[in-house]
């Protein structure tokens, strides 16, 4: 690749790195909500045989 | 009738979930191949050498970030016309990504600016027009940020998204419209592509790649904006159990 | 939603604000292409010899020049650094002197930026030279075939 692997590796680099982290932000910030959501119906579930 | 179907938020989350995985498999898939034959399997360029290597990564991100932008548009007119929220999330997903691979096509093409060029940046027409497309982004995201009450929030966003969509059409055909130091497109074009064949099918491979990680990523954050919503509802009635309880 | 007959009244508004986004974008896309049709010549990068030569650009003032590097125009001075060769667009050609680095692919025959302003005896003043460089991609092995056969000259025609 020559003198051009200087700019050629930090292009690639980049372009890996930023779509990994966004991936990575994305998938575990829905994980996250999912476990949330779940956690709270079951709460909500709860309280409604309570009141029965 | 199948949008219809589709629309429903609660269907969305079901068939989003079943899709996604193989999504992400598919992107990884065509990933991993498309940045390898780019890297060391296609031939050199006669004249720019192993520099032009970078087009593997530039074109995918470049094309993205103006098909996002485009998506995020289309979504927000059905948001604005419809009214309903499934199309404004829909959009508003899609901004980061787009935001991503715009600073990306930026980046990217500077660093093959500076040896090819002879510099790293050039307020041409096709440079200026994608750096405005960076900022559209941000804009987007900020009134997202800013407004509190979600739906006036989805009102502003989209009518920021549609103004903002002529930009499009222009860093498109800013080669043509005006001299500019960037190079006129080489895929789609009159008269069919300007690439070699042994050039063209890994990078048409990465773009295959770019669009999966657009819709994963897309569905991901779609799933992350239902169930929030479905959280703040939850919420609600749980606190509101509580009281009268 | 989208199947709602358009004769309710909710389908009257979706109907009424379909036609407030198309009409919105129409205008909006007019009143852009007007500015930008308006400021052609401030958004173009350069100018071209013959538009150098029409709008005769006053000595000095500061402009960047465009085009081809006219082939066996090329010069290096005996001082190692300084290069002489001449732009051209096909009809009119001009000079130009740079002192400094040129980019790798700066070569004859290849589109090349240059700024700086004109000098005296017309021969243009470049303080900084970029290349351009074209939409076609091709291996090194297929030109070198190409050339081998004699083809080079035909094929690179073709494929304009």
């Amino acid at each position: 690749m020559g003198d051009y692997a200087l700019y050629i590796w930090p292009c690639y680099s980049a372009v890996v790195l930023i779509m990994s982290v966004l991936g990575f932000i994305s998938w575990n910030s829905k994980n996250n909500d999912q476990k949330k959501f779940t956690e709270l119906n079951r709460q909500l579930q709860e309280l409604n045989n309570q009141d029965l | 009738m199948l949008m219809h179907k589709f629309a429903n938020p609660a269907r969305f989350l079901r068939i989003s979930k079943i899709i996604a995985p193989w999504c992400f498999i598919l992107t990884m898939i065509s990933l991993v191949i498309g940045l390898y034959w780019g890297l060391f399997i296609a031939p050199d360029d006669y004249q720019m050498g192993s520099a032009y290597r970078i087009i593997f990564v530039h074109v995918p991100a470049s094309y993205m970030s103006m098909f996002c932008y485009g998506f995020m548009a289309f979504a927000s007119a059905v948001g604005i016309i419809w009214k309903h929220p499934l199309a404004d999330q829909s959009a508003r997903a899609a901004a980061p990504i787009g935001a991503a691979f715009t600073a990306l096509a930026l980046f990217t093409g500077s660093l093959w600016g500076k040896p090819m060029w002879g510099t790293y940046w050039i307020w041409d027409a096709r440079l200026t027009s994608e750096l405005v497309l960076l900022f559209l982004y941000f804009g987007y995201m900020a009134v997202w940020q800013a407004v509190d009450d979600q739906s006036k929030a989805a009102r502003i966003a989209a009518i920021v998204a549609l103004v903002g969509v002529i930009n499009v059409p222009i860093i498109k055909f800013s080669v043509d419209w005006w001299n500019t130091l960037h190079q006129p497109a080489s895929i789609i074009k009159s008269g069919g592509a300007s690439i070699h064949p042994d050039m063209l099918w890994p990078l048409l491979i990465c773009i295959l790649a770019f669009n999966l990680y657009f819709i994963t990523i897309l569905l991901w954050r779609i799933q992350s904006l239902i169930l929030q919503r479905q959280i703040r509802g939850l919420r609600l009635r749980i606190a509101e159990g509580t009281n009268n309880g | 939603m989208a199947s709602a007959p358009l004769n309710t009244r909710a389908g009257k508004r979706k109907k009424k604000r379909f036609y407030l986004v198309l009409t919105s974008l129409t205008v909006l896309a007019l009143a852009v292409g007007l500015v930008l049709s308006a400021l052609e010549d401030s958004i173009s990068l350069y100018l071209d010899p013959t538009d150098l030569i029409e709008r005769n650009i006053p000595q000095g003032q500061h402009v960047r020049l465009g085009g081809l590097v006219a082939e066996d125009s090329f010069t290096k001075a005996d001082d190692g650094l300084t290069y002489h060769f001449d732009i051209t667009d096909g009809a009119n050609t001009v000079t130009v002197v740079y002192k400094g680095a040129l980019p790798d692919l700066f070569r004859e025959g290849q589109g090349v930026v240059v700024e700086g302003a004109q000098g005296d005896a017309g021969i243009f003043i470049a303080s900084e030279v970029l290349a351009k460089h074209d939409e076609n991609y091709m291996p090194k092995e297929v030109i070198d075939s190409l050339k081998k056969r004699g083809l080079y000259k035909q094929a690179e025609e073709e494929s304009l």
